[in-house]
């Protein structure tokens, strides 16, 4: 069981990694992507996660999703240690707890928003009679709800990330994990994307980590994790910390040129 | 499916409600199946080419099936006796002779009838000649009559000279109805009779006439014939007759009526140019339609693969996934099938009154559908060996 220290208001975490490596390839070719990271997401929180560009984000963000495993290391989801699970057991937890929106956000061409939504509710084995509805609540939520019949294709960009935030969200799961999701957007779409991320992570029973470069959306996070060369190097949380938030206004006004 | 489904957190468990899997992937099976129309069309060009060929080369095979039995199953005779070495109903020799008398004393025997069967050369009025199948029977006790008569009679072939031939083969035996002459081995002969559909399964047609004058026709004795066709008396068991009779007719081969008919279907399905080239275009069909469907099936599958690996990340099982190509397989099954069979009514309608005789029935389409469903199963396994291997992981990395 994974339980803090109890000091009280701290809730216990949904996602803990511990002495995660990841090593792609054999002899030679060998590399080290991961060297022993030591992590664990709260509830109610957005996390970022940056990086240089080859860091292992995307890869640590696979291994906490649960669909690329860890050469080395600890991972529990939701009270489920993962280490042992089959290939089907690693997408039942998935399916059951993990809500994924990508940069190229993967929308089902061939199917329009509302069927995207509720794709991913069958495939989660929840198709009740209200699933339309449920599905048209999501979309709702991130303020599409004039766009439920529209074709990926006739979307915006910044409406398809939305569209895969709902997909997400319809799942109602306890880890939501976005990497890069404004990297595609423009400003403006960027910002309403992180908005909307940072209201999903309020939710008392999901904990959001987002990778990304980009600096204008700081503002948007609880905590902030910096990955360098396999390693965590930084973990703050900006607003409890008078110095770190003063260096993140200063790296958000930079991002801003 | 696995335990840590039930390790799930409060959310999930309330969220939970009735399971009816088969809701959106047949949707996304069909979108997909539909959205790249040219790889739709090779695939249905693949099936209906199959469903086609097959529903030929089985409308034909039932075809024969259905002349042979119309042949034998117009008679009265249970048991047959046949010249040794006898392959098919069509393969007609002679017996010794006189195999009536010897049948009709055999306790159980109630009736025996002689059939005289053999090829003959046709002589056409205008010049010309080509080869005919004479039956020949009495058929006033029992033999094979000519059926589906539709203009003279049967009474008529009593007469002189008369015969009976299908309308079927009017242009091959240069007639055009009643009253046309001709000459069968020499002999000057007239229609007296015109049949509907009674095709050979050869190319042969067939030229029914009395005994008497098949006898002449073809050089047999009086009293021989190519077969004899025996009826038993109500109560008497065949099995036994049977025995009894060979015992009595060392030199000939007797056989129940439906196992006659099976020898001569066999032997026109594995022993006949016609029946390998059916077994081969059979074999052909499906071999083509399965390559053709497993090719688009593939093509689509790497096509939508980025969405196959989406689906997985979002914890689709394999299942799922494999019942998405699955449906593919079926729903392309379903419209090459239903345009396939189209086509191939339209043709045999076309095809009635020739002498191609190819025969379609409800039981016969169902088997060719379970066929194309079977075959567009078998076409996804490719797809589905590519689906499964899918790394969930590769959604990141584009
Ligand atoms: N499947 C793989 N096989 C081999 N090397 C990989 C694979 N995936 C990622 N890498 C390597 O791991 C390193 C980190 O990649 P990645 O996690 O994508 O970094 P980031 O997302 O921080 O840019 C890179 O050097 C990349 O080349
Ligand atoms: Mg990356």
């Amino acid at each position: 069981m994974i339980q803090s220290k109890s000091d009280g208001a701290k809730p216990s975490p949904i996602l803990v990694a511990d002495g995660i490596v990841k090593v792609f390839g054999t002899g030679a070719g060998e590399v080290q992507v991961l060297k022993g990271v030591h992590l664990d997401l709260l509830p109610g929180e957005l996390t970022l996660l940056m990086g240089p560009s080859g860091s292992g984000k995307t890869t640590l963000l696979s291994i906490l999703g649960c669909i690329l495993r860890q050469t080395e290391g600890d991972l529990v989801i939701a009270n489920t240690k993962t280490n042992k699970l089959s290939a089907e057991a690693m997408a039942d937890l998935r399916r059951n707890h993990v809500g994924f929106v990508f940069q190229s956000y993967n929308l089902f061409p061939t199917l329009t928003a509302l069927e995207n939504v509720m794709l991913a509710l069958d495939v989660r084995g929840r198709m009740p009679a209200d699933a339309p509805q449920r599905a048209k609540n999501a979309l709702d939520s991130v303020g599409l709800s004039h766009r439920i019949n529209t074709y990926p294709a006739k979307l915006s960009g910044g409406e398809k990330q939305r569209v895969a935030i709902a997909r997400a969200l319809a799942g109602s799961p306890s880890v939501m994990l976005a990497d890069e999701p404004t990297a595609a957007l423009d400003s403006e779409n960027g910002q309403s994307v992180m908005q909307l991320m940072s209201d999903v992570s309020k939710d008392a029973s999901r904990a959001v980590l987002c990778v990304t470069h980009d600096h204008r959306i700081l503002k948007y996070a609880d905590r902030i994790i910096r990955i360098e060369d396999g390693v965590i190097s930084t973990d703050e949380r900006p607003k409890d910390d008078p110095v770190a938030r003063a260096n993140m206004e200063r790296l958000s006004a930079e991002g801003a040129h | 499916m696995q335990g840590s489904a039930s390790i799930a957190g409060g959310a999930d468990a309330a969220a939970a409600g009735p399971r009816r899997r088969l809701r959106m992937a047949p949707k996304l099976a069909y979108r997909n199946l539909f959205h790249d129309k040219i790889s739709l069309f090779v695939t249905l060009i693949g099936i209906v080419f199959s469903v086609v060929l097959l529903s030929f080369q089985s409308g034909i095979y039932l075809g024969i099936e259905r002349t042979i039995a119309a042949v034998l199953d117009k008679t009265k005779g249970e048991l047959w006796v046949l010249p040794i070495g006898t392959k098919s109903v069509d393969d007609p020799s002679l017996l010794p002779g006189r195999e009536k008398y010897t049948v009709l004393s055999v306790p159980g025997v109630a009736n025996v009838e002689t059939l005289s069967m053999g090829f003959a050369r046709w002589r056409k009025q205008n010049g010309g000649a080509t080869t005919v199948l004479v039956v020949g029977s009495d058929w006033n006790s029992g033999g094979l009559k000519p059926w589906n008569v539709i203009d003279g009679s049967v009474d008529q072939l009593a007469a002189p000279k008369m015969v009976a031939v299908d309308r079927t083969y009017f242009k091959d035996l240069d007639v055009k109805g009643l009253g046309d002459p001709a000459e069968i081995n020499g002999m000057t002969v007239k229609v007296g009779a015109v049949t509907n559909k009674i095709r050979s399964f050869t190319t042969m047609p067939y030229i029914f006439t009395t005994l008497g004058r098949a006898q002449i026709m073809l050089g047999a004795q009086q009293e021989q014939g190519s077969y004899a066709l025996v009826s038993l008396k109500p109560d008497s068991d065949v099995d036994i007759v049977q025995e009894r009779i060979q015992a009595k007719l060392p030199d000939a081969e007797v056989l129940k009526r439906e196992d006659f008919r099976n020898r001569s279907i066999n032997y026109w399905l594995f022993h006949t140019a016609a029946g390998s080239g059916l077994i081969a275009g059979t074999a052909l069909a499906i071999i083509v339609g399965i390559v053709i469907v497993a090719q688009t099936l593939y093509a689509s599958t790497k096509d939508h693969l980025n969405e196959f690996a989406t689906l997985r990340a979002l914890g689709a099982s394999a299942g799922y996934i494999i019942q998405v190509i699955l449906l593919q397989a079926l729903f392309s099954a379903i419209v090459g099938y239903a345009l396939g069979m189209t086509l191939t009514l339209g043709i045999f309608k076309l095809a009635e009154n020739t002498t191609l005789n190819v025969v379609m029935t409800p039981g016969l389409a169902a088997l060719l559908f379970a066929t194309t469903i079977g075959m567009c199963m078998l076409a996804a396994i490719s797809a589905i060996f590519k689906v499964i291997r899918i790394d969930p992981a590769g959604v990141f990395s584009r």
